[in-house]
This record gives structure tokens, sequence and C-alpha cells, in this order.
């Protein structure tokens, strides 16, 4: 065998076929070896490549800590990934920002880009006004700044829009916002990186539209809503691709929560200790509205029942949240063996008290 | 099971078995055109190479059988494992290149994934200087323009795992 090389150069498929299989660090560093190379990073091929062989398990678990209740201050809010075998927490850093601006909530997470309000606290602002919407990548650490929706002004001025963030096919290239107020719905695309008008077809209207427990499949986007404060609970769901709202209507009798998951790569609602999920009925045909059966998947022993509830799904198993004395606690939970797991690790930060979102995440070269 | 001969760049001939030969796309589209009988001609690949498709090849089956996973089939991460543990510590970086370069020639899809997850191993704690050398790759940028991308993504560049 020889010791130095002379032989031809590897074609460009299977030096992409190569790059797909390394950790998006060391693509971030590799963009230095040559001009083709940084081309090759952040070209949609690869990019695609690379996200569909990345391991689809994460979640990221935002928390809050230092809210001064005296002082009704906001709360800090601080993110971690949830990942691997070990069920390990993370800490990431979040992007800092330029002004005082402060993160709020994740709105939306898709084929590893992270969409993030962040707000400047001052009181009697509008909510528009003070906000920023963020994109962000955590593993590129690449972020950017959107421009913002204008919202219509005869609405009472602290309501808050609902956002939501995906992409509506598999292709990493163009990402959509929605924005939903009152009456108006406006899309952001971002190979046109601004707000238009849409119909909003088949929105009804709603007054309370719970925009932090979305959750994202298949290029839909779903939230848990009502009409109005007395009518019950429904799923809104906003299809990405063909930009139409569709309401799905929940089994009376229950009491459902407005905590929105996702089973089995299913849409799934929690009603006190049971999870249900959705299925698309396939013996009704008949048009665009796919008949949806709710069924019960299982039930969870809570051992204290007043202070657990269901915060999340992560693989096949449950987080139960547990409220005890200053702060949260995360249990997993097998729902089939009915074994309460591991305890997720606190939060470091001194004044933890409380989690917020569990959302989808994967690691991806996506551009922001 | 019938022996299909090859003959490669260094004049040394092999006699492979037809489910081995078969597996190379080239190989076949040769067997296709012209009589199972002769002697297949392959210029481009050498005899170290071909000692170790045939090393690979077996080993491949064997751990298929193990694992029970099909060809084709998405290797499983301690398929992929089990497999660089056997034939990392004999290749040295330029050799792997080589390995792989032949494997693509030949066309033998089952043996190509095993080596790019061997090469990406090999790779992903590489310095750029070290990556640019094994994968004989020009550097084109102003030194400027480089030092610009390595502050940019600095936290790329920093770490234990990174090779010196």
């Amino acid at each position: 065998m020889g010791t130095k090389r002379s032989c031809y150069s590897l074609g460009e498929d299977l030096i992409v076929e190569i790059l797909s299989r390394l950790p998006v660090k060391s693509l971030m560093r590799f963009s230095c070896v040559s001009k083709e190379w940084y081309s090759l990073t952040r070209n949609s091929y690869l990019i695609n490549i690379h996200l569909h062989r990345a391991d689809s398990n994460l979640s990221l678990l935002t928390h809050e800590y230092d809210r001064d209740k005296r002082f009704n201050t906001d709360p800090k809010f601080g993110i971690s990934m949830l990942g691997d075998e070990a069920a390990d927490l993370v800490s990431i850093d979040l992007p800092i920002l330029s002004n005082s601006s402060k993160f709020t909530n994740i709105v939306g997470s898709s084929n590893g880009l992270v969409c993030l309000v962040a707000r400047v606290k001052k009181k009697r602002r509008k909510f528009m006004d003070s906000a920023e919407i963020i994109i962000w990548n955590p593993v590129t650490k690449q972020f950017r700044s959107l421009p913002k929706p204008v919202l219509e002004e005869n609405f009472h001025r602290f309501d808050r829009p609902t956002l939501g963030f995906g992409f509506s096919d598999d292709n990493t290239d163009d990402y959509k916002l929605v924005n939903i107020f009152h009456k108006q719905v406006q899309v952001f695309t971002r190979s046109t990186n601004s707000w238009r008008e849409v119909e909003g077809k088949g929105y009804p209207s709603c007054k309370y539209c719970y925009g932090d427990f979305w959750v994202s499949l298949k290029g839909v986007l779903y939230w848990s809503a009502r009409t109005d404060r007395s009518k019950g609970r429904f799923v809104l769901s906003f299809n990405l691709r063909d930009e139409v709202f569709h309401v799905i209507q929940l089994p009376s009798g229950n009491y459902w929560y407005s905590r929105l998951l996702l089973w089995k790569n299913s849409l799934a609602i929690v009603s006190r200790n049971q999870v249900w999920a959705a299925k698309t009925d396939d013996s009704d045909e008949s048009g665009d509205n796919n008949k949806i059966v709710w069924t019960k998947q299982f039930s969870i022993d809570f051992s204290i029942s007043r202070c657990e509830e269901v915060f999340g799904i992560w693989k096949d198993q449950v987080l139960i949240r547990r409220h005890i004395s200053r702060y949260d606690r995360l249990y997993l939970y097998d729902p089939i063996t009915k074994e309460r797991g591991k305890l997720l690790r606190k939060p470091d930060e001194k004044n933890y008290y409380g989690y917020g979102q569990l959302v989808n995440y994967v690691e991806s070269l996506a551009l922001v | 099971m019938k022996k299909i001969s090859v003959r490669t760049s260094d004049g040394q001939e092999f006699e492979l078995e037809e489910n081995l030969a078969m597996e190379s796309a080239t190989i076949k589209t040769s067997l296709d055109a012209f009589s199972r009988d002769d002697i297949i001609l392959l210029p481009n690949v050498n005899s170290w190479e071909m000692v170790k498709i045939i090393e690979f090849f077996t080993k491949v089956q064997e751990l298929e059988t193990k694992f029970g996973v099909k060809f084709m089939e998405k290797k499983e991460g301690r398929f992929l494992e089990a497999f660089q543990a056997e034939f990392d510590k004999d290749l040295s970086d330029d050799n792997l290149y080589c390995l792989l370069w032949t494997v693509d020639y030949l066309g033998i899809e089952v043996l190509l994934e095993n080596l790019c997850h061997l090469m990406a191993e090999r790779t992903k704690n590489k310095t750029v200087e070290s990556c640019r050398n094994l994968f004989g790759v020009q550097h084109d940028y102003t030194p400027e323009e480089e030092a610009e991308i390595r502050e940019d993504y600095s936290w790329a560049f920093e770490g234990p795992e990174i090779e010196e």
C-alpha cells in the first residue's frame, strides 16, 4: 500500500455524501476550506440531505427565572436542549440582542430554525411596537430580526397577536410566518422578506388563541382556541402551503387543556390525566376537510394529582410537571409500563422557578 | 458459485465470487456487454484496493447477518461502529480516500455508505488545513477573507475534540 495519495479527486456528489454526515460545528469550520466548500455548506442540496440524517428526537425547553413578584418585573427567559438517550438538559446561549429586548417565548421551530419573540418591557405599549421577531439557528448560531407586520389600530391596545412559523414542505429554502390578530391574517415569506394580507380562508375569528402551545406537523400549524370565553375549545389549524384555516372540533363532555402535543406523529391533546390523539377518518372522502376522529391513547397515574400535569411528550415518554414549593420539576413517565422515570436536572439559574414550553427541534444548517 | 476474473492496474488477477462482482455496477455493465469467460480489466483499481474490497465485502456480510440488517437498509449505529472498529486502524487517511474513490468508480453501493461514514468520522475533528490536504482542495481565500470567517464562527474553531 502506498502512503502518498496518487489518485483522482472525489466527485462533488461523494463530497456532499461525506459532508452530510458531519456535525454542524465541523461544517461551519470547513466553510474555510475553500470558496466551493463554503457554497456547498450553504446550498439547499446539502442542507436537505443533512437535515434528513439528523436526529429528530431533540426538544427545546424554555424556562423562566428571576421574576420578582414584588416589583412586577418580567421573568428572564432561558432555554435548554433535551436530547439523547439520557434525557440530559444542555443549556443553550440565546442570541444577544443589541437593544434591551428580552426573549419571551418560542413561536415556532421547524427544520432547525427557531422563531422567537423578544420584547422591550415598557408599560402601556402596543404589542407589536415593543416586540421583535427573531429567526435563529441555535447550532450555526446565526440569527436575524424580521420586518414586523403592521397591525390594524382599532383593537384593544394590549392585545397580543398569535404568531406561527414553519416550512410549508420539506424544502428548507422558504419558511413562512403567519400573524393572526382579530380578523386580520398576514403571511410572511422568507423569499419576499415581507408581510402580505391574506384572505384567511376558513378563519373563524376566535378571541382566544393560545399561541404558546402550538404544534407543527407536516407543514400544518395547530393552536387551541375559543371563539369566546363562554364557548368550548377547538383546535385551529393553518396549512402553510395553501394558507387555509380549518377548525377541528373536540369531543364534547371532556375538559380539554390548552396545551397541544405530538404523540406518535399525530396531533394530541390533554384532558386532565388522559392524552387523546387525532386521526383522519379515511372512510370520509368528501370535500377538503377530512373528518378527524379523536381516540384516547392512555391515562396517567399522577402520584400527587393536584400538583402534577402533563407538560409534553419526549420520544414516546410523557414529561410530567410537578409544581411543588418554589419551582417546577419535570419527570419522565412511560405511559405503557406506567413507570416513573428520570427526574430532569433543574436549570442552572439561581432563581429558576418554572418551565414554559417544550418544542420539537432538529439540528440543521438551514439559513436564517 | 461462478467466479468472475478481474485484472487490476498492476497486472494482478483476482477471482471474485459472482455475487460480489455483481454488486459492482461497473463490473456488471462489463459482464452484460462481454462474455463472462473474459477477464475484466480494471485499470483504475490497484491490487491492494481489490484485496481490501474483498475483505470489506466479507465483513459487511458477516455484520449484516450478525445485526440482522439487509443490504440497502439504513445502517444502524452499532453496525457502523462495528464496521469502523474492524477497518479503521489499518487504513491511513490517504488510503481511505483512494479506496473511497475506487469503490465509487466500481459502483459498489453497499460499501460506499460504510466508507462514507468512515471518512466522515475521520474528517469531523480535523483542522481546516488538515481537511484541505486530505481532500486535495485548493486554498482560494485571501488571508482577510479567511480571517473574517474564522471570526464569525470562532466557536467552531475551538474545542478539545479538534485534532492538532
